[in-house]
């Protein structure tokens, strides 16, 4: 798996790219919190919200098409939450609450979709661990997304030895439960190589503390 | 949740049942593949299903979580085998139904369940840091990734025969089953963190409520259930199975009732009654709850046969305090489990609720609209539709409450004669 699978946006240069990183985490929140707090009444003010996240998006360069697509995938997920809600009355009431509901979200969804693309995960990490978030936390994070890889990889080449093995996928049953056994399988393996790496760690001189390059003494 | 092409599966499998074999245009990346269309034999050889899923990577990165289902269709005569490769790419996936997006609850309630979520978090850091805590780091951030490429596998539903449909892992109790419940916790709390900070799936500032739905109830107090039927059960592995399948079908349900009581707090001040949409909510993840009981349950049994010691055994602590703080997290999230089935009831009833209402002040907007209808006689639309509405919900979340513990019990009966019957091949060496 590439390593820039994850955020392929995130390494350009734009402007947006570019500003500090504390910043962009402060834009969004305060932009999400807006749009979140802002009553449906005063549409304009979340219209406002909504064009000056597409401003962002195009000056950060990130593609109509991406935009499109993952509005394309996250707008069923949302409307099946709100249009449950005036389903549940027979359409008689309720359609207040669907219609803020999806306006907030769309516009709290391509807020957090430009910060995710102007600011890749491990810069993220570095901002996180300034702003005081506990370094173990931090170290975890780190820890799985350095391993989410390795275990994607490993889980395909779980698949590939299945799939060399099995003509026909069978019943229902029985895909459940290879599946099962393909999580349970993954967990063994996986906490094997936990062990390990922190065997390999501790060898190494681990001892519990995450220190940072740029805190260490010349 | 039927995905983009289910329609043209099942309209194959009518076609199929027809004899009639349909002719596709192969995909341009299928060329060599697609050759073997124009030799293809025509009925009465049946044509074998070989289905997989798999990512599209190179055609779009960004459907990262996304699978993209290709169809491979092998026909097999006396004399050859043809291959057919169908792809369709799917939408969206079940795996997005627990995950709440901002601007579905109010910032009030978002500040809260952070709040809550925030100290949960600290305490088991806190909880962490007395024991082993060089080892934490490596193993917590594992189950992460583990969790996070879990996810990843499909379990088909097979609903009406469509195999497009398909559910997959949560993963709590089963995270603190091996970790522990604080690690548990924390390895929840990090996949969420992740979700939303690499595909923006989930809120932001949601992420409170996210993380004390799934991290703080479904993985503290998963373990909590677990442990309290593990113990009541006698601690053996199959006690630990059920406990695992009791405790992720109680977990999930727990996370539906707050996240009821979370929306409900978000709209207090709209008039709109609730309680059509907790029903529905208690179909829908009583369903989910069942799935998630099954691969929970499923996955616990596979470790337990193979390396029964991965199994987090628990901190052997006597003593009364310990006891009654995991008696009463059971209890609570039972609690909270059962409250989900009970809300319709409670607020069907207008005398119960105008009851509460006055007492607390909470629930008087839902009250109000009720009331006033009830009163306007002139109207009989309305007065109708509320004599319907409670007798529809009490089916419905009946039904479901019934079939959901039926069903886990069922699970639960099944996956533990499974295990006895691997560890007596096994021999005595996987007794617990």
């Amino acid at each position: 798996m590439p390593s820039n699978y994850l955020d392929r946006y995130g390494r350009s240069a734009s402007v947006c790219h570019r500003l500090p990183p504390k910043l962009k985490l402060l834009m969004t929140v305060v932009v999400i919190a807006t749009g979140v707090s802002v009553p449906v009444a005063y549409w304009p003010a979340l219209g406002a919200l909504a064009s000056l996240v597409f401003i962002g998006h195009s000056l950060a360069r990130i593609p109509l098409k991406y935009l499109a697509r993952r509005l394309a995938i996250f707008m069923p997920m949302v409307m099946i939450l709100s249009i449950s809600l005036p389903l549940a009355q027979g359409f008689r009431s309720g359609w207040e609450i669907m219609a803020g509901i999806l306006f907030r979200s769309t516009v709290a969804f391509l807020a957090m979709l430009w910060l995710v693309n102007v600011m890749p995960f491990d810069q993220l990490l570095v901002t996180l661990r300034r702003m005081r978030v506990p370094a173990a936390l931090v170290a975890m994070m780190a820890f799985m997304y350095r391993y989410v890889f390795v275990l994607w990889d490993e889980l395909s080449k779980m698949r590939n030895a299945r799939r060399a093995r099995t003509f026909s996928a069978g019943g229902l049953r029985h895909r459940w439960r290879n599946s099962v056994q393909m999580i349970g399988m993954l967990l063994i393996r996986a906490m094997q190589r936990a062990e390990r790496v922190h065997g390999a760690m501790c060898a190494r001189g681990w001892d519990g503390h995450v220190r940072r390059l740029d805190e260490m003494p010349d | 949740m039927a995905r983009a092409g289910s329609a043209g599966l099942v309209l194959d499998k009518l076609l199929r049942v027809a004899g009639v074999t349909r002719q596709r245009a192969p995909s341009p990346q299928f060329d060599e593949l697609g050759a073997s269309l124009t030799a293809r034999p025509q009925p009465p050889w049946t044509p074998t299903l070989f289905e997989h899923t798999l990512f599209d990577r190179a055609r779009a990165p960004e459907l990262q979580m996304i699978p993209v289902a290709y169809r491979v269709e092998i026909y097999a005569t006396n004399s050859a085998v043809f291959v057919d490769v169908v792809h369709f790419r799917s939408l969206t996936t079940a795996r997005d139904t627990m995950h709440i997006p901002d601007g579905v609850l109010s910032l009030p309630v978002c500040v809260a369940t952070g709040a809550v979520s925030f100290g949960a978090v600290g305490y088991s850091l806190h909880k962490l840091k007395d024991s082993l805590a060089e080892r934490t780091i490596p193993l917590t951030g594992m189950m992460s990734a583990l969790l996070f490429a879990g996810q990843m596998v499909n379990f088909p539903i097979g609903l009406l025969g469509i195999p497009s449909v398909s559910g997959h892992l949560l993963g709590g109790v089963l995270a603190s089953a091996v970790l522990g419940p604080w690690a548990g916790c924390l390895a929840v709390t990090l996949v969420l963190a992740v979700q939303c900070a690499l595909f923006s799936d989930g809120g932001l500032l949601a992420l409170g409520a996210n993380v004390l739905n799934m991290g703080v109830v479904g993985a503290l107090g998963g373990y909590a259930v677990y442990a309290a039927a593990r113990k009541l059960l006698g601690g053996g592995s199959r006690a630990t199975v059920v406990g695992v399948v009791v405790a992720a079908w109680v977990s999930v349900m727990a996370a539906a009732a707050l996240f009821c009581l979370e929306l409900r707090l978000s709209h207090s001040g709209v008039e709109y009654d609730f309680s059509n949409v907790f029903a529905l909510m208690v179909i829908v993840h009583s369903a989910i709850g069942v799935g998630e009981a099954m691969i929970s349950g499923g996955v616990i049994s596979f470790v337990l046969s193979q390396r029964p010691d991965l199994i987090y055994q628990g901190v052997p602590r006597p003593g009364l305090v310990g006891y009654f703080g995991r008696a009463t997290a059971a209890g609570v999230v039972v609690a909270l489990a059962v409250a989900v089935f009970l809300a319709p009831f409670a607020s069907a009833a207008p005398d119960g609720l105008e009851a509460v209402g006055e007492k607390t002040g909470l629930t008087s907007a839902a009250a109000a609209p009720k009331v006033g209808m009830l009163d306007d006689y002139a109207i009989p639309a309305p007065v109708v539709h509320w004599e319907e509405a409670p007798a529809w919900q009490k089916i419905s979340v009946s039904l479901a409450g019934l079939t959901g513990t039926v069903m886990v019990l069922v699970i639960a009966l099944v996956l533990g004669r499974a295990l006895k019957r691997l560890a007596s091949t096994a021999g005595p060496s996987h007794a617990k």
